[in-house]
């Protein structure tokens, strides 16, 4: 009877030393910036203060412990209570609205059978994606400002009531979403159309066979094609829920919407690049990603209770 | 095996740079900390050049000069005549930017990182402060090696000094500079050519005001046959709509002495008459309907669409003919043309805009600096203020090269920057000067010198409005980084809401008790305690 030798763990490595020594520098990025950096959140207990020719890793076990007293004023203030509320609701209504228009455009798409116009329509979507929203908050002024732009000027031909989109509490998150889509719905959707280029074209073929017409095809084939890709996507971004989108909002926002459109990571650059609140601002990003760890965790079992793929 | 090594190996080289890299300032700190023997007063100045190279590091607010900059390699040259022996390092922070500038000093102080021997700072910056980044100073020490810049600081505004000081405990680390054109150097800057058209005065009255805004809406200055034109507006910063405000005598934003007591601007009871006139405005369509949202005070000016520059803008050096503005109006207007004008009154007679007030930035040394190495920079730079050639190539470049007179014949006067030099990135790196009043290497100046250089429209220009300034001179107390950003935007929102008729003036007294509950009482207090402890 032959034994199997399971091989050592120490053995193993040495064995795959070239692999292993491949994915070292990955590793090392992941230990040093992604995990290392995580020290950091001790200063979200602390208050913080630099010390001369010390570096930061040194300072942060001397600083002067606070318990959770950045947590309770951000809690307790109305600044802080106010952002939350904004950036929870902004990133709603962008994931309730935005997160199913790329699988539209991308089920659309696949529907068109003229290549050229199909690559015309993917190019026009994909554009806005490459550009900054410094540049696109710029063109958004142009188009809506309630003074000169395009817009306004067919209201007013309309003889409709000029509307300040970028200073009116009341559309301002309308707007946040609709520049959102307008800006990722043809990235977004190039991962859902990789999706659907890989379904089996057999299953098409035998549903047409069987008198399945286009919508049917689309509802039994389609669909369920890609709902494992669509489920993964939605993990992933509702563990974003609040990321609100820093660079569209520090953009697009102003005096008269602050109310609506401050949210947390507006706030958290004021307060800590700004005003030097590292403790504080610590703080906030931290109870951040505690919120989008759980969400992930949270959507993730529902997801696999479901039966459907999940990301761990 | 041997593969493994090598990659090894080259793993710990690309390290091993890395690290001296990242320490590359350090370094470059202690060592010039190391050249601590330095000449005193007696050797430099009674026996001249001393054999022993003193060595500087700098770090100059928004990278005002560069090491490459035609003053950084001049000036080393020229102080030779004047018994100085430097070595001039310039700690490169790759930014003109003074928001960004500020935001890589903290993290270099964060860092533990040592200080440059001098830093000018914009202000009193409280992470470098905590990082122990600065020395303490006296003002015995500052008279006894600056005694002429320290008469001048006197002169201009005694309590000035507090700007340099720790609101803690009132110690001294900054030694200020003020702006040459003086505390209230801006004015209300018209369309000249639209003033022309109208047949008008600059207005002097609200009412007279209220004229030329509905001429600007009416009378198609600008010609291109659209009722496109405004004139007046405001865009979202500071100093939003100062000129109405300040004809009643308030200036939101900032603190005031009533009744020998610290109060803030924006919730002061004159706010409503303010806030009144502006309504109306709105409502007769004399302001643009996007005010403080996508309006762009200085844009808009330009492109000849906004007839006005208010709001702070009208910086006097700038809107004369030979003033940076002028040049940028005339660049979209050929035609176009400024005339400063002190601020319309209103009906208590009060005028004026929002000011910064006399402070510029300071002058910080880093705290392993001993007194004598800090004393003979001082001298330095004191001498630096005072000799003319020093100030010239330290302020302007080399004439005939980098600026000249505006009249080229004259010997005092307005100054401009000769092509290419003119571009303002260029300007600062290649030559490494920016604009009067602000200096890499002439951080502090005396009038007997710069007067010479000042344009004498632009004095007139800085003399005519009657200024609003901080007190405290923005200085920021212990809880301000918590409330006052906040505060200051519900205050703009609260004031756009009511010019734009969304919420009745019935609601101040609600929003005063709101500004107040929210951090206002707190920050309050604060500024009358600093007020007690340094400005009384």
């Amino acid at each position: 009877m032959t034994t199997v030798r399971r091989r050592g763990f120490f053995e193993n490595i040495w064995r795959y030393r070239i692999l292993y020594l491949m994915l070292l520098p990955a590793l090392l990025y992941f230990l040093i910036f992604r995990y290392g950096s995580m020290l950091g959140l001790l200063i979200a207990f602390q208050d913080y203060k630099p010390v001369l020719g010390q570096g930061f890793y040194q300072t942060i076990f001397q600083g002067e412990w606070v318990g959770f007293k950045h947590f309770a004023f951000f809690f307790t203030s109305p600044n802080g209570l106010q952002v939350l509320r904004n950036t929870i609701l902004i990133s709603i209504y962008k994931i309730v609205f935005g997160f199913l228009a790329p699988v539209l455009l991308a089920l659309l798409l696949n529907e068109v059978k003229r290549e050229r116009f199909k690559k015309v329509i993917q190019t026009i979507s994909y554009l806005p994606h490459f550009m900054s929203w410094v540049i696109l908050a710029g063109i958004l002024r142009v188009i809506l400002s309630p003074d000169y732009g395009v817009l306004i000027s067919l209201f007013q031909m309309l003889g409709m009531e000029q509307i300040n989109f970028l200073g009116d509490p009341r559309y301002f998150r309308s707007l946040l979403v609709v520049s959102e889509i307008w800006q990722n719905i043809g990235w977004d959707s190039v991962i859902y159309l990789a999706a659907l280029s890989s379904l089996d074209m057999t299953l098409y073929e035998a549903a047409r066979i069987d008198g399945a017409n286009r919508f049917q095809q689309l509802r039994y084939i389609t669909l369920p094609g890609i709902v494992g890709t669509i489920t993964i996507m939605f993990i992933l971004r509702t563990g974003q829920i609040l990321n609100a989108g820093f660079d569209q909002v520090f953009n697009l926002s102003n005096a008269a919407v602050y109310s609506v459109g401050d949210i947390i990571d507006t706030f958290v650059y004021r307060a800590g690049l700004q005003q030097a609140q590292y403790s504080y601002t610590t703080a906030i990003g931290f109870f951040k990603s505690l919120v989008g760890f759980v969400l992930v965790l949270g959507t993730n079992t529902i997801a696999k209770k479901l039966g459907h793929e999940s990301v761990l | 095996m041997k593969k493994s090594l090598h990659l090894i190996l080259a793993a710990m080289l690309l390290a091993g740079s890395m690290v001296s890299c990242g320490n590359q300032t350090t370094t470059t700190s202690s060592d010039s900390t190391s050249t601590g023997a330095v000449s005193g007063e007696s050797t430099v100045q009674s026996e001249g050049v001393t054999d022993e190279v003193v060595h500087i590091s700098y770090i100059c607010t928004q990278d005002l000069a560069l090491q490459d900059s035609y003053t950084t390699t001049k000036l080393p040259e020229l102080l030779k005549e004047y018994g100085y022996n430097v070595e001039l390092e310039l700690i490169p922070m790759g930014n003109h930017d003074g928001t960004e500038w500020n935001q890589k000093l903290q993290l270099m102080a964060t860092s533990g990182e040592q200080p440059a021997d001098v830093m000018q700072l914009g202000y009193l910056n409280t992470v470098v402060l905590q990082a122990g980044w600065l020395k303490p100073l006296t003002e015995e020490f500052i008279q006894q090696n600056m005694p002429r810049y320290y008469d001048q600081v006197n002169e201009i505004y005694d309590k000035m000094w507090a700007w340099g000081k720790d609101p803690t405990d009132g110690t001294l680390y900054g030694i200020p500079s003020f702006n040459m054109y003086g505390p209230t150097r801006h004015t209300l800057a018209y369309r000249g050519d639209w003033l022309e058209k109208f047949g008008m005065e600059p207005p002097t009255t609200i009412e007279e005001f209220e004229v030329w805004l509905e001429k600007c809406r009416t009378e198609d200055p600008n010609g291109n046959g659209q009722a496109d034109e405004y004139g007046y507006t405001s865009q979202d910063m500071g100093g939003y709509f100062s000129e109405v405000f300040g004809a009643y005598g308030v200036m939101p934003g900032q603190w005031m002495i009533r009744d020998d007591k610290v109060v803030n601007g924006a919730i002061q009871p004159e706010v409503k008459d303010a806030l009144a006139l502006l309504k109306k405005w709105y409502g007769n369509d004399w302001i643009p309907k996007g005010i403080m949202t996508t309006a762009k005070r200085d844009n808009d000016f330009y492109a000849g669409i906004v007839g006005t520059m208010g709001q702070a803008g009208g910086y006097a050096p700038a809107i004369v003919p030979s003033g940076s503005y002028t040049a940028s109006l005339q660049a979209q207007n050929p035609d176009g043309y400024i005339v400063g004008a002190p601020s319309f009154k209103g009906p208590e007679g009060h005028y004026g805009t929002w000011e910064y007030g006399p402070k510029k930035y300071m002058l910080t040394f880093g705290s392993h600096v001993d007194d004598e190495k800090a004393a003979y920079i001082m001298k330095m730079f004191e001498t630096i203020a005072t000799e003319k050639d020093l100030f010239e190539l330290t302020m302007l470049g080399e004439r005939g090269v980098h600026w000249d007179y505006a009249d080229p014949e004259a010997e005092s006067g307005s100054t401009v920057f000769l092509e290419p030099y003119t571009d303002f990135t260029k300007k600062l790196n290649e030559v490494g000067v920016r604009e009067m009043s602000e200096s890499a290497w002439c951080p502090i100046w005396i009038d007997d010198i710069y007067n010479d250089y000042l344009d004498p429209l632009a004095i007139e220009y800085a003399h005519q409005n009657e200024g609003y300034f901080d007190p405290l001179l923005g200085i920021s107390t212990e809880s301000s980084p918590l409330y006052s950003e906040n505060l200051n935007n519900y205050v703009k929102q609260f004031y756009l809401e009511v010019i734009t008729g969304k919420t009745s003036m019935d609601e101040f007294d609600n929003f005063v008790a709101k500004w107040l509950q929210d951090g206002g009482e707190i920050l309050t207090q604060e500024a009358n305690d600093l007020y007690d402890l340094m400005f009384r």
